[in-house]
């Protein structure tokens, strides 16, 4: 697993929406083989969709041939609730990129058969190859999608209920109403997130920090259902400083020793790096 | 510069025209970007998608549609999108007066005046207008109100094309009838001879003057002072027609008997009307009477919305004016001011605005019709040239509120609730205006492009 930590939130964002940038065109997708991403929700990715959107308006990259899958939505809330994951998504990527409407994919939450969805949405990931890429970001008791504290770490998608202090977060966003959170919701299951050929990890803020050391220094726990990104081959994570607050010095130091960033983006041949990581200003 | 704030346009760029793809069947989705939308809450940069003739929510669409998100995109280029202006008291333009429209002999010719008014306004910035009649006989009053009745949106009346698509006119909203019934003083304002002058609403005044047509005019400017008009005015707004007060010497309290029959425009504030006095400020009191529709932005547009839901209307928490006649009691906005900007003092601008900014509606003045102005001369007197100059003379921040008093204000008092707003269901009749000058640069009637500036011909339509 590599750790890449970045001074701010906003070069977190930076690097990741340059990274996958570099992902879908060193990919080439074409109709016939288009690039296949996982999307999350929440406040982490959403500085991280700004920056996509300014690379596709500047022309660097084009979403006409990626499909996404979502990971997660709320089950009975209508479609067009300003909270729905799918106005999520649309108000703050898809509206301002060129992606085709059949190439999006989310969890239908009033879908009539929920179990079905479920299945449908497996098959479906698994007709296109599977995701080449899984953007994921963590809440602060290490959940990844809505796999709460105690889920199987082998699990797949499906119905899930929220854990009380998810819905007491998340009443925020309903008028701080905890009656008016939906309690259950569809989500990809951590097998489904681990199936990807790479998982990238966004974790920002001080408020996130415990959940970080969790994933990195604790070991593999179905309490903090991020952390089974250890068990994959190709798994990124991308921090700012506030997030590395309760890990340990020399945790942090290791891998701001390593030149990962510059491997992520494919800057320059591994000789060079050690020397340009030198001399990367210090802040 | 008018100021600092906008990106400044880049139209000037030569876009390579993209060849038209074929036409999608069924409404076509159009999304506009990189526009700064003109809104009752400021400029807003966005963008703004509208389904064949009708500006849509844009989310439910994508949801929808299985394949394209989008049929086709227009790139805004920084310039402002506005609603169509809607112009309320049109005497005439491009060489045709619509007074002269009233002779017995020139059905004909009335038709393709009309016609040929209604392509050409759409470069002035206007999609929809009421052409306004001065006081004539009441035969030839009969004649205007019948040949320039309302129009429909779509389609034209015979196939034109711009850019090789089908492109729409721009709306004719029924007659505004300046007169008969007017003040002798201001007889000679209107124009017309004297002897069509009207001095009383009583008894069957009103059909006998309109040739029995009254009832179907879209709008009628009478002065309130006399006899009878309080009973014609409740008529009036009983089937629909709106009434403004003017060309008048009428008392204050006399306008509030106007208003609370259902009076809703005080046409051409200050001008053919006695000035502002102490002790009895006449038709420009109401200006300053804090009962009688003074809102502030968001209540503006909570009213607009009210009404394009027609919400029953809910007890306002000011008290009541109570007159000779009836109780009035308005709603925010409630009663509009018409302006010619561009022949007022910039103090009387101030006046206007500092009392009432959201009641102000923009008149033209396009020289009646008069001469064979040049395009370039007219779009002088037009509505958005209007706006601009209200836009300077108030000083305002940026320019949004004064290019709504030239389409929201217009569509409030006419009560149009689809028109001149800039919301998923409204009726998508859009300008591009350069954020510099305000000049228009394209102009949209029910969806379709109906006229775009040479510089911006070919760049406007990018087929997703």
């Amino acid at each position: 697993m590599r750790l890449i930590i970045e001074d701010t939130p906003e070069e977190v964002a930076d690097l990741v929406a340059a990274y996958v940038v570099k992902k879908i065109n060193d990919f080439a997708p074409t109709a016939a083989k288009p690039y296949v991403l996982g999307l999350p929700t929440g406040s982490t990715p959403l500085a991280c969709y700004k920056k996509l959107i300014g690379l596709y308006k500047e022309q660097k990259v084009s979403f006409q041939h990626v499909v996404t899958f979502n990971m997660d939505e709320y089950c009975g809330l209508p479609r067009d609730h300003p909270e729905s994951y799918h106005s999520f998504m649309w108000e703050n990527l898809f509206r301002h990129i060129d992606i085709q409407r059949q190439n999006v994919n989310i969890l239908d939450g009033n879908a009539p058969d929920l179990k079905v969805e479920c299945d449908r949405y497996e098959e479906k990931i698994k007709s296109y190859g599977g995701i080449k890429l899984f953007l994921a970001g963590i809440g602060p008791d290490g959940h990844i999608a809505f796999n709460e504290p105690g889920s199987s770490l082998s699990s797949r998608t499906r119905i899930k209920t929220l854990a009380q202090d998810t819905i007491i977060a998340n009443a925020r966003f309903f008028g701080g109403d905890v009656t008016a959170v939906p309690r259950m919701a569809l989500t990809v299951g951590v097998g489904t997130v681990l199936d990807a050929d790479e998982v990238l990890v966004l974790i920002t803020g001080a408020h996130k920090a415990y959940a970080l050391e969790k994933c990195i220094e604790g070991g593999v726990n179905h309490m903090f259902t991020a952390s089974a990104i250890q068990m994959h081959p190709k798994a990124i994570v991308v921090c700012d400083e506030d997030a590395t607050l309760e890990m340990r010095v020399r945790t942090a130091k290791y891998f701001k020793s390593l030149p990962h960033r510059e491997e992520m983006l494919g800057l320059a041949r591994v000789e060079t790096l050690m020397e340009s990581s030198a001399k990367r200003p210090k802040k | 510069m008018l100021h600092e704030r906008y990106v400044r346009p880049r139209y000037e760029k030569k876009l390579a025209p993209t060849p038209p793809a074929a036409v999608p069947s069924g409404p076509v989705l159009t999304q506009f970007f990189n526009a700064m939308l003109v809104t009752e809450r400021g400029l807003v940069q966005g963008d703004l998608w509208m389904l064949g003739d009708k500006l849509v929510d844009p989310q439910s669409q994508f949801w929808e549609r299985s394949a394209k998100a989008v049929d086709r995109r227009v790139d805004c280029q920084g310039m402002l999108l506005a609603p169509g202006m809607i112009d309320i008291m049109l005497y005439g333009a491009f060489g045709v007066d619509f007074s002269r429209c009233a002779e017995a002999d020139a059905e004909a010719q009335v038709a393709s005046d009309l016609a040929m008014v209604r392509r050409r306004l759409p470069e002035l910035g206007v999609t929809a207008f009421c052409p306004a009649v001065r006081p004539c006989a009441p035969a030839d009053c009969a004649r205007a109100i019948q040949r320039l009745g309302k129009t429909a949106r779509l389609p034209p009346p015979s196939r034109d094309v711009v850019m090789g698509e089908e492109t729409a006119w721009a709306q004719c909203l029924g007659v505004h009838l300046d007169g008969p019934f007017l003040d002798a003083l201001h007889a000679a304002s209107t124009g017309s001879s004297a002897e069509h002058v009207r001095s009383s609403l009583e008894g069957n005044a009103l059909d006998e003057a309109c040739g029995g047509r009254a009832l179907e005019a879209t709008l009628i400017t009478l002065a309130p002072e006399l006899p009878g008009a309080v009973t014609a005015i409740s008529r009036l707004v009983a089937a629909g027609v709106g009434v403004g007060l003017g060309r008048t010497e009428a008392t204050l309290a006399q306008c509030y008997d106007a208003v609370a029959a259902g009076a809703r425009l005080v046409t051409q504030v200050m001008s053919a009307m006695p000035p502002f006095k102490h002790r009895d400020p006449g038709p420009v009191g109401l200006l300053a009477d804090g009962r009688v529709g003074k809102a502030d932005a968001a209540d503006a547009a909570d009213a607009a919305d009210a009404d394009a839901a027609n919400a029953k209307a809910v007890a306002p928490p000011w008290p009541a004016i109570r007159s000779a006649t009836g109780t009035f009691t308005g709603a925010p906005g409630d009663i509009f001011f018409s302006l010619a900007v561009a022949n007022l003092h910039s103090c009387s601008v101030n006046l206007v605005h500092g009392a009432n900014p959201h009641g102000i509606v923009l008149l033209s003045d396009l020289g009646s019709g008069s001469g064979d102005a040049e395009a370039a001369e007219a779009s002088l007197g037009a509505i958005p040239s209007c706006a601009r100059q209200l836009y300077l003379k108030t000083g305002a921040a940026d320019p949004s509120a004064a290019i709504l008093c030239g389409s929201a204000h217009p569509a409030r008092l006419l009560r149009l609730p689809n028109k001149g707003r800039l919301t998923a269901g409204a009726d998508a009749d859009l300008l591009l205006l350069d954020p510099d000058d305000l000049s228009v640069k394209a102009c949209y009637v029910a969806g379709q492009l109906a006229w775009s500036h040479p510089n911006l011909r070919g760049a406007l339509w990018f087929h997703a």
